[in-house]
């Protein structure tokens, strides 16, 4: 081999090697949803979605420790809540009442009695200061002061006669889940066997390595204060981090067994083909620089990588394999190979129709108006690309001088042209073939059903979901996922949207559309609200004189009062702002109503006991950046958008395709020889998942995208065979060892108990057979004029 | 929160303290002289009751008020450390002291207080358990404790004062006084730091009550 030859080899590998420690120190992959989500009111939604997932309340865990009795819980959970809180992991643990909370609300709160007198000013303070409402009031604080309460009433009355401190503090209590209960300064549950411990994870739900330590430093400090209990406690725990966890746990396990047992696969199968490790090496050799210059593209262009990209761009990448397969076997087999890049160049065309036909199905997606899907697109073009030139120029210089013949492939190339001129002989057998795939089709395709449900694509643990609902009912009562947010541009903007949202929810409660709601409201409204509230006692001169002869009229000692103009009127603190509170030990009860987007700031009020969440949505539509999300439902319709914009992408990408293979072979009978096998293929293969009753998602898609990848080139290499017959067996071997490859690669993985890996193994594996299958047939059925 | 928590138990402690006159049949060695001339001795005897059933009638001198508020109602105790009090007039109330929670209601809604969670709600609350409960160095932890006893034959009389120790205490009670004969207490005033006053008398005395599993469910209980 040339000198010359070689060039290329050593550029690529400085070049490649740069790059892939470019694409180490900054790789970054995503996983929001809202990449694959057009522009307008429903990105600004999923922007929503996204900062709830990675915001405090997504960090949350909720751990509750069961003993035999109340004594044995609270005991166990304070020791157990104690050592949490020392994890470096742990950015906060709450368990009680936290330190200096009380003191901290009384002293925000009275002497701000009157701003928060009512939320409703002008509708009900005008009664409550009338002669009859002050009547009443004191009727009321009389009876106060001889109940429970009597004490602390007569500390507050005399500059809170009217008792709004109490009011205020009773408002907030009615606000608190009552599920739970404080007993010896530890929240237990309302049976009374359960401590509770809430606690903030420092890293975001999604970050596997911290959580897992996290979830690993849970179980050990567990684990001490049980022995010390002896062992009569029980940790039941939920929280995002545990099902992400999980999750990639369980599919971390499942790709690495399917990769060792493919990797022996594939190992053994290019031994038993080639007779060489060589080739096994050289067939990597277009899949890794594929994969390095399509993430090096990727982040350079779009700065981190989607999840779901990965997923989809490595598998199409993989057809690169297929190239490396299909010269090596035309290499060894063809008898006129006079050298590798001569061997190469003959089937060169072939190739790179089929390198240009995948890149030209990917066309649609790029133009499409999702940005995930334009990165998808880029990437596996970039991707394939390379695998094509690497398959091109880097192969070539490491090919043996001369193959040593093998003969399983020998026999394998003479049976399968001898069965390809029976099959030529014989059209109307071969004729079956497509009429079978198209019944099957025919009887499948009405029963195809898409889902788009997030939870198809997830395997949840049974016993992990039964722990999370037995934990979440003990501990609160909103539906989880269902929410109404107010998106502002600061504090004060979002507080005003939400004292509405709050006017309107009550108003949907009364009529019996929820059953409850929590919302910051409940511990603060914004300034104008306040401010209206405390106008309200300062507008009437006569109020004081009023007040006194009411006092009198009612048997009190209006000495011993303050006048009212003073204990009301004076201006006091002025009104609360959410960022004394957030500075204050109340932030506790902040924390999970408030979620910072970007420079706007989202309130966030949990719905419980939803009927028809739309009839909430219409109460609320009319109000600007309000959104009424339900977080399932927005997300199947996002998965639902993108899967029927992907397959309208598809169905512009096939035009394409067959515009070129048609410029190619300017025939229309070889052109459809060349683009219908692989079409029928993937049909077959979903009408073959409906007729067994599967349901179809959108990993479904992705190996509809890699068979239409596959199953093209496996009909261009075949039609490119055509007037070779001797050639023609060794194409079929080629696409048998591409097809078993495939299978022992992403067939495997339709044995996973991950449903998002098992529909594209499953999908990839069957629609690549029925490609290899249709791919000769149509070229028997199709040309012009058989040859002998 | 932690006033609301203190008040909560010192209207409690009104209502609980000490029943007015002992049944006839209480038993004559529960009362005798020789046992309860000291506060060690009465402690023992209350330590022996099965239960506790009396009517109440408070009167509270309240500085804001021109007249005094008068309640009326039943108490109840059952041991190791249940107390119940349930007002009838002015309005209906009820409050409920089981272990380390004190739950109350105005007829209208209910609440819970942590007592453990707050030292001084904390002493408040196992003060009055401890005297009923019989335990002498849990009355010390948080007051001062003087008692004299008097004379009689079958009832001796006797006085017990409990004064605060700590400031925490102090800033919401002065002192809580109990008068009693026998293992009845007759009286009991509780001066508040406000300078308020709430006296409180006891009749129908049962002090050999015992409530069945049915009856303590119902009495210390409280429903809006």
């Amino acid at each position: 081999m040339a000198l010359r030859s070689w060039v290329p080899v050593i550029v690529s590998a400085i070049v490649l090697t740069a790059l892939a420690f470019y694409v180490q120190a900054k790789l970054v992959v995503r996983s929001d949803i809202t990449d694959f989500l057009p522009e307008g009111q429903d990105r600004r939604a999923s922007q929503l979605l996204r900062e709830l997932a990675e915001s405090e309340l997504a960090r949350t865990m909720i751990l509750t420790v069961g003993g035999p009795n109340t004594g044995a819980a609270i005991q166990g959970t304070k020791a157990f809540g104690e050592q949490l809180s020392h994890d470096p992991d742990i950015a906060w643990v709450r368990s009680g009442a936290p330190e200096g909370i009380q003191n901290a609300a009384h002293d925000m709160y009275f002497p701000r009695r009157s701003y928060f007198a009512s939320d409703r000013p002008e509708e009900e303070l005008p009664h409550r200061l009338s002669d009859e409402g002050i009547r009443e009031s004191l009727q009321a604080l009389k009876l106060a002061l001889g109940g429970p309460l009597g004490p602390l009433v007569r500390a507050l009355a005399p500059r809170d006669p009217l008792l709004l401190f109490l009011a205020g503090i009773d408002r907030l209590r009615a606000a608190q889940d009552d599920s739970l209960r404080l007993e010896d300064g530890q929240l237990v549950t309302a049976d009374g066997l359960h401590g509770v411990i809430f606690l903030g994870t420092r890293a975001g739900p999604f970050e596997a390595e911290p959580q897992a330590r996290v979830l690993k430093a849970i179980s050990a400090a567990f684990d001490g204060v049980n022995r010390e209990a002896g062992g009569v406690l029980r940790l039941e725990s939920t929280g995002v981090n545990r099902f992400n966890l999980a999750a990639q746990q369980s599919i971390s396990a499942d790709i690495q067994r399917v990769s060792v047992v493919s990797t022996v696969g594939i190992v053994v199968l290019f031994l038993l083909v080639f007779r060489s490790i060589r080739y096994v090496a050289l067939g990597l050799i277009p899949l890794v620089a594929g994969t390095i210059c399509a993430m090096a593209a990727g982040l350079g262009l779009f700065g981190s990588i989607h999840g779901l990209t990965l997923v989809f761009g490595s598998s199409l990448i993989g057809v690169g394999i297929d190239y490396a397969e299909h010269y090596f076997v035309h290499y060894t087999v063809s008898r006129d190979s006079a050298d590798p890049v001569t061997s190469l160049l003959r089937i060169w065309p072939g190739l790179v129709l089929g390198a240009v036909t995948t890149v030209a199905g990917l066309v649609g997606l790029a133009w499409a108006s999702f940005p995930g899907l334009r990165e998808m697109a880029v990437f596996s073009t970039v991707g394939v690309v390379t695998a094509l030139l690497s398959t091109r120029w880097l192969l070539p210089p490491f090919m043996p001088r001369k193959p040593k013949p093998v003969r399983l492939q020998q026999k394998l190339s003479a049976l399968l042209g001898r069965a390809m001129l029976a099959m030529m002989r014989s059209r109307r057998t071969v004729l079956l073939l497509p009429v079978f795939g198209l019944i099957v089709c025919a009887l499948g395709a009405p029963r195809v059903r898409w889902v788009d449900d997030v939870s198809a694509l997830i395997a949840v643990d049974p016993a992990l979901a039964a722990e999370d609902v037995r934990v979440q009912s003990r501990v609160q009562r909103a539906d989880p996922g269902r929410f109404v947010a107010v998106v502002g541009r600061d504090d004060e903007a979002a507080l005003a949207k939400n004292d509405e949202v709050v006017r309107r929810l009550r108003a949907a409660v009364k009529a019996g559309e929820i059953e409850t709601f929590h919302s910051a409201h409940d511990l603060i409204w914004s300034a104008d609200l306040q401010r209206r509230s405390h106008e309200m006692f300062t507008r009437d001169p006569t109020l004081p004189a009023r007040f006194e002869a009411g006092l009198m009229a009612a048997g009190f000692v209006p000495s011993a009062f303050r006048p009212l103009d003073e204990s009301y009127g004076a201006e006091g603190p002025g009104p609360l702002t959410l960022e004394e509170l957030r500075q204050s030990p109340l932030v506790d009860l902040v924390r999970p109503f408030r979620v910072v987007l970007g420079h706007d700031v989202a309130l966030v009020t949990t719905l419980g006991g939803v009927r028809d969440l739309r009839t909430i949505a219409a109460r609320l539509a009319d109000l600007d950046d309000v959104f009424v999300l339900d977080q399932r439902a927005f997300l199947q319709d996002a998965y639902g958008r993108i899967r029927t914009r992907t397959l309208e992408m598809i169905a512009v990408g096939l035009v394409v395709v067959f515009l070129i293979v048609h410029l190619r072979y300017r025939r229309v009978r070889l052109s459809l020889a060349a683009f219908l096998p692989a079409v029928l293929a993937v049909a077959t293969t979903l009408a073959v998942l409906a007729l067994f009753g599967s349901s179809l998602n959108l990993m479904h898609l992705v190996g509809v995208l890699m068979v239409l990848s596959m199953g093209a080139d496996y009909a261009i290499f075949v039609v490119e065979s055509r007037d070779h017959p001797e050639e023609l067996g060794a194409t079929l071997v080629s696409l048998i060892v591409a097809m078993l490859s495939t299978v022992l690669s992403f067939g495997l993985l339709g044995m996973s108990a991950n449903p998002a890996l098992s529909a594209l193994g499953i999908t990839a594996a069957l629609g690549t057979l029925l490609s290899v299958v249709f791919a000769p047939a149509a070229l028997v059925l199709l040309r012009e004029a058989p040859t002998e | 929160m932690s006033r609301l928590a203190a008040s909560g138990l010192i209207a409690l402690a009104l209502g609980v303290a000490g029943p007015a006159r002992a049944r006839q049949d209480a038993g004559a060695e529960a009362s005798s002289p020789r046992n309860i001339a000291t506060l060690d001795g009465l402690l023992a005897r209350f330590r022996a009751i099965p239960g506790l059933y009396a009517r109440y009638r408070e009167e509270k001198h309240i500085a804001l008020l021109a007249e005094p508020i008068v309640s009326e109602g039943t108490i109840h105790f059952a041991p190791p450390r249940k107390m119940a009090r349930h007002a009838r007039t002015p309005s209906p109330s009820h409050i409920v002291l089981d272990a380390e929670t004190l739950r109350f209601s105005d007829g209208t809604t209910t609440q819970q207080i942590d007592v453990g969670a707050n030292p001084v709600v904390r002493a408040l609350a196992e003060s009055f358990l401890d005297v009923l409960a019989g335990d002498r160095a849990g009355l010390e932890r948080s007051f001062f404790v003087d008692f004299h006893a008097g004379s009689g034959e079958r009832a001796p009389s006797w006085k017990l004062a409990l004064v605060p120790k700590t400031p925490a205490l102090l800033s919401v009670l002065t002192e809580i006084d109990f008068e009693g004969d026998g293992l009845v207490v007759s009286k009991m005033r509780i001066r508040e730091a406000s300078g308020d006053e709430g006296v409180t008398t006891f009749s129908d005395v049962d002090v050999a009550h015992r409530y069945s599993s049915e009856d303590a469910a119902r009495t210390f209980r409280v429903d809006p």
